[in-house]
């Protein structure tokens, strides 16, 4: 298909320890069309950012991806150099990180750091043209461009993150990962920036990975929605049917974990437990322990993906055998 | 400027205007302070914890002033009273200390238990809390729990002397978002069981409906409405009740269904602006909001907002 950006396919990366190998993403595939947006959802620990990391190969000198493919419109970035990844990095895809606090330099006049990205990758650029290119950047995420010269410590928060979407937007990347990008804001600053970024999505048309604990605000704005456990894809599928229809009992009690604004207050549950020691996995799902479904074969074997409705697919031994749909 | 003098004056005024509203707290009620940070919805119950000495006005517990001679003479009891539960976890616990040396500090100040009965005592708060079998996490220390068990140490420590009013400030922010509704339905559980009053601090609106009765919208310093739970959800008075609203994300909805109404940021309260402190923002601000400042309008016997729109 001729409009699929990227295609994730069995990836497996983690973490070497002094303890033993950190399996963070842990047979993980997906897809994600052109101006599609995905969202990843998870608890702390899951592995959605470390997937994140491995897409940008940017792990840690620790960590590393053991296996699978990252096929990004036709080229594997698994196997590509580290000067080849250098070039393709920020020019194709790049990335908002979470804390835009303190992924701004604090030394640097924002100027300089939105023209540092645009020299390194456009040579020849001239100094004017990139300053031209930076303003209409900053201006396209509504900060005024007379703040162009100020210092991070100078801008407020929201805007800090808004000047972190710019950078991330200002080659033209086909694909933007945001990594938890309004977690530490305020709710009304975090509706401002995600307006702005579907604003942005629409007109330059995109694809986001969006990656967040808030199922609530990820149901909101996803086309698509993977919900991740212990470094596994456990339910895939559009945001709708999973909101609407959520199969896999952990989806099922994150779900159950977001009060609603609107309707009867109902005794929520929440999930008891803890997720596992990703040290020493369980051998089936590793959702077993905390499942309030869990049968047998759970504990000794994980099952594989199964679609069950369109495109909504999910890995659970409650909907393997038949085509039963509650 | 006089920056640190005049931060102070602003926490003068802030108090004054929760005196001048009469917020009060009953018995066996949980009553949410919602706001954006730098609201002083922390401020409020730093206040309330005697952390902060107001320079203004008057905060009465059980009757009696909290600086006034009775309490003064009294002071290790309101400290039994008032207890708090703090929004970081990780940093609430000194991590020296066992989880038995945490928790048998409060039982020995406040002379409520024997060196013999401690351990039982210990037990007893941790099963209360779900850290079951309590043998196995009485000798642990802080850093081999996770922050849900750490959250539940926090909660044990403060209901071990059974106290009358718990400060919450944040309490489930910190924690995955699977652990947080168990968090508070134990707060709920202790307020159904002890009737403990709850002054719950938090930022996110759907949970302050869940686990509410009435709740508390600051802006600037101020409280801008007040009123019950479900009311203040679904039929918002203050703009700027409303304009929180519609920024909490709703999976119900489709995100182009509501747009935001409101540009611009919390203004600093240095020099907060005149007249009613939102009105920079107010997609309904007529020109003498910027000029006098509006008291709290009663909707009706349980509902005031501060906003001119309001007023009789």
């Amino acid at each position: 298909m001729s409009d699929k950006l990227l295609e994730v396919q069995n990836l497996i990366a983690g973490y070497q320890t002094k303890m033993g190998r950190v399996l963070a993403v842990n047979d993980v595939s997906f897809e994600l069309k052109k101006g599609e947006l995905i969202g990843i959802a998870g608890e702390s620990g899951c592995g959605k950012s470390t997937l994140a990391y491995s897409i940008m190969n940017l792990l840690e000198d620790n960590g590393a991806i053991f296996s699978g493919e990252i096929n990004f419109s036709g080229d594997n970035l698994v196997d590509f150099s580290a000067k080849e990844i250098k070039q393709f990095r920020w020019q194709k895809m790049s990335m908002v990180f979470q804390s835009a606090m303190n992924a701004l330099n604090p030394v640097m006049k924002i100027s300089e750091q939105l023209i540092d990205a645009l020299k390194a990758h456009q040579k020849g650029i001239s100094e004017k043209e990139a300053r031209k290119r930076a303003e209409e950047m900053l201006e396209l995420v509504d900060i005024q461009k007379d703040r162009l010269d100020a210092y991070p410590h100078q801008l407020s928060g929201g805007m800090k993150q808004r000047v972190m979407i710019a950078m991330a937007m200002i080659l033209n990347p086909d694909l933007v990962i945001m990594d938890e990008p309004t977690t530490a804001l305020d709710v009304v600053v975090q509706r401002n920036i995600i307006e702005k970024i579907e604003d942005l999505r629409s007109e330059f048309n995109f694809s986001i990975i969006f990656i967040t604990h808030d199922l609530s605000l990820l149901v909101e704005i996803s086309d698509k929605l993977a919900i991740m456990y212990a470094g596994k894809i456990l339910e895939i599928g559009p945001a709708a049917k999973i909101y609407s229809n959520p199969l896999h009992p952990y989806t099922k009690g994150l779900m159950n974990s977001f009060p609603p604004l609107t309707g009867e207050i109902e005794e929520m549950s929440g999930i008891e437990g803890k997720p596992p020691d990703l040290l020493n996995p369980p051998a089936g799902c590793p959702f077993y322990p905390r499942c309030e479904k869990r049968m047998e074969i759970c504990k000794t074997e994980m099952p594989e993906f199964k679609e069950l409705e369109n495109e909504h697919q999910v890995k659970c031994y409650l909907y393997q055998g038949s085509d039963n749909l509650e | 400027m006089h920056f640190p003098v005049k931060k102070f004056g602003r926490k003068e005024e802030y108090v004054h205007a929760m005196d001048d509203i009469s917020f009060s707290l009953y018995q066996g009620e949980i009553l949410a302070i919602v706001g954006e940070s730098g609201s002083g919805k922390t401020t409020t119950a730093n206040v309330v914890a005697k952390l902060h000495r107001p320079t203004s006005g008057e905060i009465y517990f059980n009757g009696q002033e909290i600086y006034g001679q009775e309490v003064r003479k009294n002071n290790l009891e309101y400290r039994k009273n008032v207890q708090m539960i703090f929004q970081d976890p990780f940093g609430a616990l000194n991590p020296t200390h066992t989880i038995r040396g945490i928790l048998e500090r409060p039982f020995v100040i406040h002379g409520l238990a024997e060196r013999s009965e401690l351990e039982a005592k210990i037990k007893e708060v941790l099963v209360q809390v779900g850290l079951e079998p309590p043998e196995q996490f009485i000798d642990k220390f802080p850093h081999e729990l996770s922050g849900g068990q750490l959250q539940r140490i926090n909660i044990a420590r403060a209901i071990s002397v059974e106290p009358v009013l718990l400060l919450a400030d944040e309490p489930t922010s910190m924690l995955d978002v699977s652990i947080r509704i168990i968090i508070m339905n134990m707060i709920k559980k202790f307020r159904d069981r002890d009737n403990i009053s709850y002054l719950y601090i938090t930022h996110n609106l759907a949970g302050a409906r869940y686990i509410a009765d009435r709740i508390g919208v600051m802006y600037a310093g101020m409280l801008m409405e007040l009123g019950p739970a479900d009311e203040i959800i679904q039929n918002a008075y203050h703009p700027y009740t409303q304009l929180l609203r519609s920024a909490a994300p709703q999976p119900e909805k489709d995100f182009k269904e509501n747009k935001l109404t409101t540009q611009g940021e919390i203004p600093s309260l240095v020099n907060p602006p005149s007249g009613c402190r939102f009105h920079p923002r107010c997609p309904k601000a007529m020109p003498e909001c910027s000029k006098k400042l509006p008291e709290m309008y009663q909707i009706n016997e349980k509902h005031r907002v501060r906003c001119l729109l309001y007023r009789q």
